[in-house]
């Protein structure tokens, strides 16, 4: 420990009494994951103080969205988060059937859930390769982007897009399932399950992942609820809460959905916990393509390039691959929103976590620090 | 730690690919041979292409497009003087949501499973010109179809939007 680098590093800090320098972690730093940044107060290679920076995402999404139609916004929610796009479509599209009080047909339910789980598949392939890389195992993080791919071209199959589906509409879905896609579905799903082994033995056996990231950014129990973490961060504080089981929407009440909890709270239990989803989001897709009904896809709303939804308000949440997604949606009668709020499942860990977390940190661990939390950028600059 | 059991030969299994051919590709040369359409989703949302006998220019798509890419331009007269505007798409705005092709009420535009789209420069262009000169063809104009190998399109299947 005396001759390593940040040692040394600090020593001469303390000589030359360069007490504090100013880094700027983002946004273009390759340990960043988007256009945001912490600018990193510190001593050596130990932080001292953070301050996040946002603002470098210049679109602004909740003020755009009240200058657009209604169906219009469904091409420009998807943005708010790019490796996990569904999510938000489905939370627009829920807020907006809660205002004029209909219920979808059950076959477009069931098709929403199949792209939201396969859309948390690629992003959970996204997130664990993301952690992957940022402790220096760009193997597993190769493999990962190969395997991102094959389900991006079952989204091809279905929606028409790679990345940004555009698949929910208001009452229901654009398009059924085209031929053969089940099939191909079910390939996929085998040939990810196999690859979990090899998963297991590049990233969640391997003794470099455990010596990073035991102990790192630790969440007890009762501190998870106070920042407001969710989705797998907030399970693997050992809270069992789901938003798809404790508020369900689209087809989950119809299916059995499994709730994995673990104790522990640290970026290991948070790694490890979105492996054990990610093979339990595998079995859940199983389960809804065999339970999935025939019928109607989408409920006749009249003309959606004119649609007027009734003065009224309603609040839409989804469980995303990163925790929960909310859309609180102010409707005046018009053509257009009057208010869109958007709740990210980063904004609580990019924030105010960080200011907890990153001081006393040294600066190797804080991209390992937000791959394990899994913070996108674009939720806390929308 | 080890991935499964391999034999001690297993590197030189890599010497095959002394005798294939590369990956890697000549990009404007060899393209048709690199991405065979059989590849691409029968309802893809490639480029669009509008059938102009069809088309009746009345602007729906234009009004629909989030993202104002879409932009009727005069092509010429009918026989009452009036303007007949056929729509332009300008590929640097459009994020290809097919919102235009949902709401076509003669379902003449459509969208394509081509998603290739090149513009040659002239290498006596100066920078300000070129700029110019990639804005103006990085366009969809009403003459130019793309129309042998349609992708996402509504079709006779109920109409999503109007």
């Amino acid at each position: 420990m005396m001759d390593s680098p940040s040692y040394m590093l600090s020593k001469i800090a303390e000589k030359d009494n360069l007490t504090v320098y100013e880094l700027f972690f983002g946004p273009n730093h390759p340990g960043m994951h988007g256009n945001f940044g912490y600018v990193l107060e510190m001593i050596g290679t130990e932080i001292v103080k953070v301050r996040p920076n946002a603002g470098h995402l210049h679109r602004g999404f909740e003020k755009l969205m009240e200058q657009k139609l209604w169906v219009q916004n469904i091409a420009l929610v998807p943005r708010i988060c790019v490796a996990d796009p569904d999510p938000n479509e489905v939370a627009y599209c829920t807020a907006i059937e809660k205002i004029l009080r209909v219920d979808i047909p059950d076959r477009a339910k069931f098709l929403r859930t199949i792209t939201l789980e396969m859309s948390r598949l690629s992003s959970f392939l996204m997130g664990m390769g993301a952690l992957a890389a940022a402790v220096g195992l760009y193997t597993a993080m190769n493999i990962m982007t190969a395997d991102r791919d094959l389900i991006l071209d079952l989204f091809e199959w279905l929606t028409g897009a790679r990345v940004y589906h555009m698949f929910s509409i208001p009452g229901g879905v654009r398009n059924d399932l085209a031929d053969g896609f089940v099939e191909r579905l079910y390939k996929v799903l085998d040939h990810l399950e196999k690859r979990l082994i090899e998963y297991d033995k590049l990233l969640f056996e391997n003794p470099i992942i455990h010596k990073r990231l035991k102990g790192l950014g630790y969440v007890s129990k009762e501190d998870a609820v106070k920042y407001g973490l969710t989705g797998p961060n907030l399970r693997a504080s050992g809270n069992p809460y789901d938003v798809r089981v404790d508020d369900p929407y689209a087809a989950y009440p119809y299916l059995d959905v499994r709730v994995i909890t673990q104790e522990g709270g640290d970026a290991l239990t948070r790694a490890i916990q979105i492996r054990l989803e990610f093979e339990e989001t595998i079995n859940l897709i199983r389960r809804a393509l065999k339970t999935m009904p025939e019928g109607e896809i989408r409920l006749n709303l009249g003309n959606l390039s004119a649609l007027k939804v009734p003065k009224g308000e309603a609040y839409a949440k989804v469980e995303s691959s990163k925790g929960e997604f909310g859309y609180y949606v102010v409707s005046d009668g018009g053509m257009k929103p009057y208010r869109v709020a958007v709740r990210g499942p980063s904004l609580p860990a990019g924030l105010l976590l960080a200011q907890k977390h990153l001081p006393k940190m040294k600066i190797d661990d804080v991209a390992a620090w937000m791959a394990s939390l899994a913070i996108c950028p674009p939720d806390i600059d929308k | 730690m080890s991935l499964g059991d391999k034999s001690v030969y297993s590197p030189l299994t890599n010497l095959k690919n002394l005798f294939k051919k590369p990956i890697t590709v000549k990009y404007p040369k060899e393209i048709l041979k690199v991405f065979p359409k059989d590849g691409v989703s029968p309802i893809y949302r490639g480029l669009h292409t509008n059938d102009l006998n069809k088309c009746i220019g009345c602007g729906m798509c234009q009004r629909i497009c989030p993202f104002d890419a879409i932009e009727m331009k005069v092509i010429g007269e009918n026989e009452q003087g009036r303007a007949i505007k056929k729509p332009v798409v300008d590929y640097g705005r459009c994020s290809f949501c097919g919102f235009c092709v949902d709401v076509c009420p003669t379902n003449s535009l459509k969208m394509s499973r081509h998603y290739i789209y090149k513009v040659k420069t002239v290498k006596s262009m100066s920078a300000k010109e070129e700029v110019e000169h990639i804005k103006q063809k990085f366009k969809l104009m009403p003459d130019e179809s793309l129309g042998d190998d349609i992708g996402y399109n509504t079709g006779k299947a109920k109409k999503i939007l109007g």
